[in-house]
């Protein structure tokens, strides 16, 4: 619902100047050592390896399709975001991704430590997948994104969000990282 | 996790631009502290780059930016408690040890474990069926920026990003406006943030001035099993944990066709009959609410 309803909101023409800047892709991919498609099958939330007093949630996909850079290995089909639940307390970082079961996703890989993988670019790296009978679109929440740097060359025309189909992105993503389907 | 407040907006026709952080188990509550005015402390590591009496100084400074705001005319003051240096501590919230659940600020150097494209990050702890914050702390990212504290420096202004954080802390999420400090990215040199817009105060406003919802009621005592939540005529939540068997069935009524599935296939006359049931439970939970 959350989905529908911002679309709704950056559709409607009483918002034209409330709308986000859109980074590259060059900044994204240069960060991430690969790319996943896939559905959400799973979200473990849990304390981070380190510090108990920390929440972070173990996302996994059933992969579709991945790439990797030639001299990286294949990312895995895991990876973490911050915050989760835990009793009647929970713990949320805005500007990270926020995921439900089900969802269908591209997303480019960054390590992080300990050998964990994370979202590139916190949120920016992540697209959602939204199909109707006839096509496949992506799409990027570009409000979660978290004071991600953004100099001025690099900042693009402002749009509501990013949307392309998912080829389009897939087999940039695939040029990008020089990696097959 | 939603957005309520986009859906309200829509509902309301007037165009903000902030965005609040709701309970994803009840998209009408906010987070937010239930007291105005909470105490933060510093994490004693700092950066070389840094004197840490300016860095302290600083970021207290940014804390203040968002201490006194007016809302449609009313003062509205957040003060926050400057409780000093610590050592030792780490971010994040434990529920056995209150003592350790400090506001943090802290430079999180080579233990950074987040993308190293984020500048900064704030955690919130919050209980769930209140949308209460009981905890929050700031991290810094200073392994992969270099902050300063001089806004001719071609770096990452702290203030700029301090000011963006504790809106965070304080309950709100990015907001769509470019021009906002709660606007979610930030070049280096950017010294915008450190003054709030009116979007920013909004939506301070909404949250923490006189025309805020006040925090829901709960009766009984919240399971995972659910509870069933009631809008009050003053906007506020009625949470009925008190019944929750009826859950589904209430969920089923006030859904109507589009609503679970199983209600669509059940006897007409008998969730009719149910439904009448939880409404008058309800009606009873809400006389017990005035």
């Amino acid at each position: 619902m959350s989905i529908l309803l911002l679309t709704a909101f950056m559709l409607a023409p009483s918002t034209v100047t409330t709308q986000v800047v859109a980074l590259d892709l060059d900044g994204l991919v240069e960060a991430s050592s690969g790319a996943i498609w896939g559905r959400v099958v799973n979200l473990d939330a849990g304390p981070r390896d380190g510090n108990a007093k920390v929440v972070e949630t173990t996302v996994t996909l059933e992969i579709y399709g991945r790439h990797a850079r030639p001299s990286a290995p294949p990312p895995t089909a895991r990876f973490v975001v911050p915050g989760g639940r835990f009793g009647r307390f929970a713990q949320v970082v805005p500007g990270a991704p926020r995921l439900r079961l089900g969802d269908e996703l591209v997303v480019l890989i960054e390590p992080l430590a300990r050998g964990r993988q994370g979202v590139a670019g916190f949120n920016q790296g992540l697209w959602r997948v939204e199909r109707t009978a006839q096509s496949a679109t992506v799409v990027s929440d570009r409000t979660g994104v978290e004071l991600v740097p953004a100099p001025a060359p690099r900042l693009t025309a402002p749009v509501p969000r990013d949307e392309r189909t998912f080829d389009a992105l897939w087999q940039e993503l695939a040029t990008r990282l020089g990696g097959a389907r | 996790m939603t957005r309520v407040l986009l859906g309200a907006l829509l509902l309301s026709g007037t165009a903000h631009a902030y965005v609040l952080y709701t309970s994803p188990e009840y998209e009408e509550v906010p987070l937010r502290w239930r007291t105005k005015g909470i105490t933060f402390v510093f994490d004693d590591r700092l950066p070389q780059e840094i004197v840490e009496s300016a860095a302290q100084s600083t970021i207290a400074s940014s804390f203040d930016v968002w201490s006194a705001l007016s809302c449609t005319g009313t003062a509205t003051s957040f003060p926050f408690q400057n409780g000093g240096v610590v050592s030792g501590k780490s971010v994040g919230f434990s529920e056995e040890d209150g003592a350790s659940n400090e506001n943090l600020v802290a430079w999180v150097g080579s233990a950074w474990s987040h993308p190293s494209s984020v500048v900064a990050l704030t955690s919130l702890t919050y209980d769930v069926h209140t949308g209460e914050i009981v905890d929050a702390d700031i991290e810094l990212n200073d392994r992969d920026f270099v902050f300063s504290t001089d806004p001719s420096l071609s770096e990452m202004d702290l203030s700029n990003t301090a000011v963006h954080e504790i809106g965070h802390l304080l309950g709100l999420d990015h907001s769509r406006a470019p021009a906002a400090t709660m606007y979610a990215t930030a070049p280096p040199e950017e010294t915008k943030k450190r003054d709030l817009t009116q979007d920013d105060i909004d939506g301070f406003c909404a949250i923490y001035g006189p025309k805020a919802v006040a925090f829901p009621e709960i009766i009984g005592v919240p399971t995972d099993a659910g509870c069933i939540k009631h809008v009050q005529d003053d906007g506020s939540l009625l949470i009925d944990c008190a019944t929750p068997a009826e859950q589904s069935v209430a969920s089923t009524c006030e859904a109507g066709p589009r609503g679970a599935g199983s209600g669509a296939f059940a006897p007409a006359f008998a969730l009719a009959a149910l439904c009448g049931l939880a409404r008058r439970r309800r009606e009873r939970a809400d006389r017990r609410s005035v």
